[in-house]
């Protein structure tokens, strides 16, 4: 078992293997060593991100639900999952292959998944990263410009040369 | 929490798993987004763009230039740059009136072209530099459905690129059709020819939509499956050509709209069933303007030739039919001769049976009537005369029989006439000498009688005719002579009698066959045939002594004057082309010894002087004869014994490599 210890020293205890999962973690007990009985400090993680509706973690502080708990919840799924190969040009992954079990566990309303998201890029996971961002990007794919800011809240900020300008050098791949 | 709260890092790696065609468009979302998409790595992502046309390019005729552009650079100032550098190498301003409005993309496999800044760096000097060629892996983009104004797509040739001196190869790409390329409705040529991109690909069913397409060719791509019916919408299509693939299933009904369709090419495919009512609707060509070969059908697949009876009508405007080498069955239809505008019919080899029918003669403008390997019977219907456009006529291998048709000379066109290998009957008719403008007659192995009439020796442009095994009798006319182009004259295994006349031997023949008839008199001094390969006068009533001026045949390698009533002495000219390889001078009664020169004969294989009178040694000579297979030297009065290498080859136990016969010796 591994001990994690959050910033305003909350402790957690998760196997090894799972606690792993994140390089992050991996690389920091392999820098304590040996000492089975010293917690792993995680000084940019609040403890209260640990547990269900936690609100420590200054950049996830609203989220609705439990993030880190979720991302536990996560490595357990997948504690049993092969090493993935590493990436080769050979087999571009595209946004389809997300496994059905991941796309339960992401249907998640927006801001939760981008709070899975970010805590997935802090903690280093990257197969939770990619599963994450392949969700957003199929909630992209297919929309016009106009529909993408409407899903997620984006204001236009260009001035309209600007936008005119950028219009014109994607001619080429712009929908007719 | 937003979407843009994220790190760009992460905002990168959701783009990157986005199309890279069309993950550009979202620049304009807001600024974020296109910080994220013109940095790296999409600043990499290339697209192929087509100038325009180069009307005044130092090539024959207009050339397009295609570049490679990247979404960031793809501006006006990266165009005119380019368009500068092009018109420069060009030493012409032609590109200038194009705006950028005007110009056709081609993405290509963004993902897998290391290099692309490179590539497009390279572009503008490598145009007047020497030959560049790119090179492209992967898979065709299925986002190339996004160049709604595309109007030319050319992978021919496995050559994307055409124009200035660059090429770019995609002789490594792989995969299927993308079937999005159905989206490009605009497209007026698609080439996929030659693709090994299409590897056991199927033609999308959604290629229907490309309305507007004139031409199609995915010929040569490896193609598999069937042909969809929604190609029956390709109403504006000129030129089809799906042929050396491996399509299978029936030929689907889809010709009916198809009215312009100009060429139609499915030949070495697997496809089968009837040929479909509609595909006579689509040749309405009129007139010679197109080249007879860019007008035809050609199948190579199990056709069934009786729904021509159905769709003859439909077809009238058809000027070219060749359906050689099928497995065509059953009769010819007698609708065929509605087809008058047709100007090759070719059903060779195939399994056709029945009679020809009478209203062949309807096809009045054919040129080339090809029913050759066939099991046809019956006469020759005298109608086909009325074909004065006839050109050539191949009929061989079939079982014709009865007389030639007596009115045969006014086939005033004919140039080949090949009647060869039926079971024809009667006399030739003397009409033939009518055709004046036949090189190739070709009549042997039928029954005919009776002599051959004078005025086929009239047929001075004939260069091969071919009488051999009929029963034609009586003497060879003096005329023969006039034939003065002829090469290959072949009367053998007829009954022909009399003395050849001197004339013959004006003959420019490297073929002449006359054995097997009751020739008699004195051998034609055949010296004089200063071409001859092949001569045959064997099985005849020759008599006298050999010629002694014939050393300077050169090219005579097979010389066949055996079961004569030859005699006298063999003289040594008569090995008159060291490189002969067949003499057969057996059954005669020539007397006194083999000459010393048989030995220069190193490349003779056959060698027969059995049955004759000769006598003395064997000439020590023959054993120089390497390629000797076979040697006959019996039923002679020789003495000696045979040369060393027969006898220790003989003698020993080793394979016998050739056939000796020697016969009694004293």
């Amino acid at each position: 078992m591994v001990r994690i210890t959050s910033s305003d020293s909350q402790e957690f205890s998760v196997s090894q293997d799972i606690a792993c999962q994140s390089q992050l973690i991996k690389n920091m007990i392999e820098d304590v060593g040996d000492a089975d009985e010293q917690p792993i400090p995680l000084p940019n993680v609040a403890g209260a991100i640990l547990q269900k509706g936690g609100s420590c973690f200054p950049s996830i502080s609203n989220a609705p639900k439990l993030t880190l708990f979720a991302v536990i919840e996560y490595a357990t799924m997948h504690k049993d999952d092969p090493p993935s190969a590493p990436e080769t040009d050979a087999k571009p992954s595209t946004s389809e292959d997300i496994e059905d079990r991941d796309k339960q566990f992401l249907n998640v309303d927006q801001g939760t998944l981008f709070e899975i998201i970010l805590a997935a890029n802090y903690l280093d996971m990257k197969s939770l990263l990619d599963v994450g961002c392949k969700t957003v990007a199929n909630m992209i794919k297919g929309k016009t410009v106009e529909e993408v800011r409407a899903l997620f809240n984006i204001v236009n900020d260009f001035t309209p040369e600007e936008e005119e300008q950028i219009r014109k050098e994607n001619e080429w791949c712009e929908d007719r | 929490m937003h979407l843009l709260d994220l790190p760009i890092e992460v905002l990168e790696r959701i783009f990157l798993q986005l199309d890279p065609f069309k993950v550009a468009k979202y620049r304009r979302v807001c600024r974020s987004f296109n910080r994220v998409l013109t940095g790296s790595p999409f600043s990499k992502l290339i697209g192929l763009v087509h100038i325009g046309h180069c009307r005044e390019s130092r090539f024959d005729g207009p050339e397009d230039i295609f570049c490679f552009a990247t979404p960031a650079s793809f501006g006006e100032d990266f165009l005119r740059q380019v368009q500068t550098k092009v018109a420069q190498s060009f030493e012409s301003d032609g590109f200038h009136q194009y705006s950028f409005k005007n110009l056709k993309v081609v993405p290509i496999n963004p993902t897998k072209s290391n290099n692309a800044t490179s590539l497009l760096d390279l572009f503008p000097s490598e145009v007047d530099g020497p030959k560049k060629t790119f090179h492209l892996t992967g898979p065709l983009p299925s986002t190339v459905d996004s160049l709604k104004q595309l109007t030319s797509l050319d992978f021919g040739g496995s050559c994307i690129l055409r124009g200035a001196n660059v090429k770019l190869m995609c002789d490594t790409v792989t995969g299927p059709i993308p079937p999005e390329l159905g989206n490009l409705v605009n497209l007026t040529n698609l080439n996929l020819s030659h693709g090994t991109l299409l590897l056991r690909s199927t033609i999308p069913d959604c290629f229907g939509n490309l309305v507007n397409l004139e031409v199609l060719d995915i010929s040569c791509a490896m193609l598999t499956g069937c042909m969809p019916a929604s190609l029956g919408n390709l109403i504006n299509l000129v030129e089809l050509r799906l042929q050396q693939n491996s399509l299978s299933g029936k030929l689907p009904d889809i010709f009916g709209g198809m009215t312009k369709l100009r060429m139609l090419s499915l030949d070495h495919n697997y496809l089968e069933g009837l040929v479909p009512i509609s595909i006579g609707r689509c040749m309405q060509s009129e007139g010679d303007s197109i080249a007879d070969t860019n007008n035809g059908v050609r199948f190579t697949s199990q056709l069934d030739l009786s729904s021509l009876r159905t769709y003859a009508a439909s077809l009238k405007n058809l000027e070219c039919l060749q359906l050689y080498e099928n497995k065509l069955e059953g009769a010819l239809p007698a609708e065929i001769g509605r087809l008058t505008k047709l100007k090759i019919l070719s059903l060779g080899r195939n399994q056709l049976c029945g009679v020809i029918p009478d209203s062949i003669s309807g096809l009045v403008a054919l040129k080339q009537l090809n029913l050759r390997r066939n099991s046809f019977v019956g006469r020759i219907p005298d109608s086909i005369t009325s074909l004065v456009n006839l050109t050539h006529l191949f009929l061989e291998y079939n079982g014709l029989n009865g007389q030639l048709p007596t009115k045969i000379g006014l086939l005033g066109s004919l140039e080949v006439l090949t009647l060869n290998d039926n079971r024809f009957c009667g006399e030739i008719p003397e009409s033939i000498g009518s055709l004046t403008r036949l090189r190739i007659l070709d009549l042997s192995h039928n029954q005919l009688t009776g002599a051959i009439p004078p005025s086929v020796f009239m047929l001075s442009n004939l260069s091969t005719l071919e009488l051999n095994n009929n029963c034609l009798v009586g003497p060879l006319h003096q005329d023969i002579g006039a034939l003065t182009r002829l090469t290959m004259l072949d009367l053998s295994h007829n009954q022909l009698t009399g003395s050849v006349p001197e004339s013959i031997l004006q003959l420019p023949v490297n073929k002449l066959k006359l054995n097997h008839n009751q020739l008699s008199g004195a051998l034609p001094k055949f010296g004089a045939l200063r071409c001859i390969e092949t001569l045959h006068l064997d099985h005849n009533e020759f008599s006298g002594h050999l010629p002694k001026d014939t050393q300077g045949l050169s090219c005579l390698n097979c010389l066949n004057l055996s079961d004569n009533q030859l005699s006298g002495p063999i003289p040594s000219s008569i090995v008159s082309n060291v490189s002969m390889e067949r003499m057969n001078l057996s059954n005669n009664s020539f007397s006194g010894t083999i000459p010393w020169a048989f030995g220069d004969m190193k490349q003779i294989k056959i060698l027969d002087l059995s049955n004759n009178q000769l006598s003395g040694l064997i000439p020590e000579s023959l054993d120089s004869c390497r390629e000797l297979r076979r040697l006959d030297l019996s039923g002679n009065k020789l003495e000696g014994d045979l040369p060393e290498r027969f006898r220790t080859e003989l003698a020993g136990e080793t394979e016998m490599k050739f056939m000796v016969r020697y016969g009694q010796l004293n």
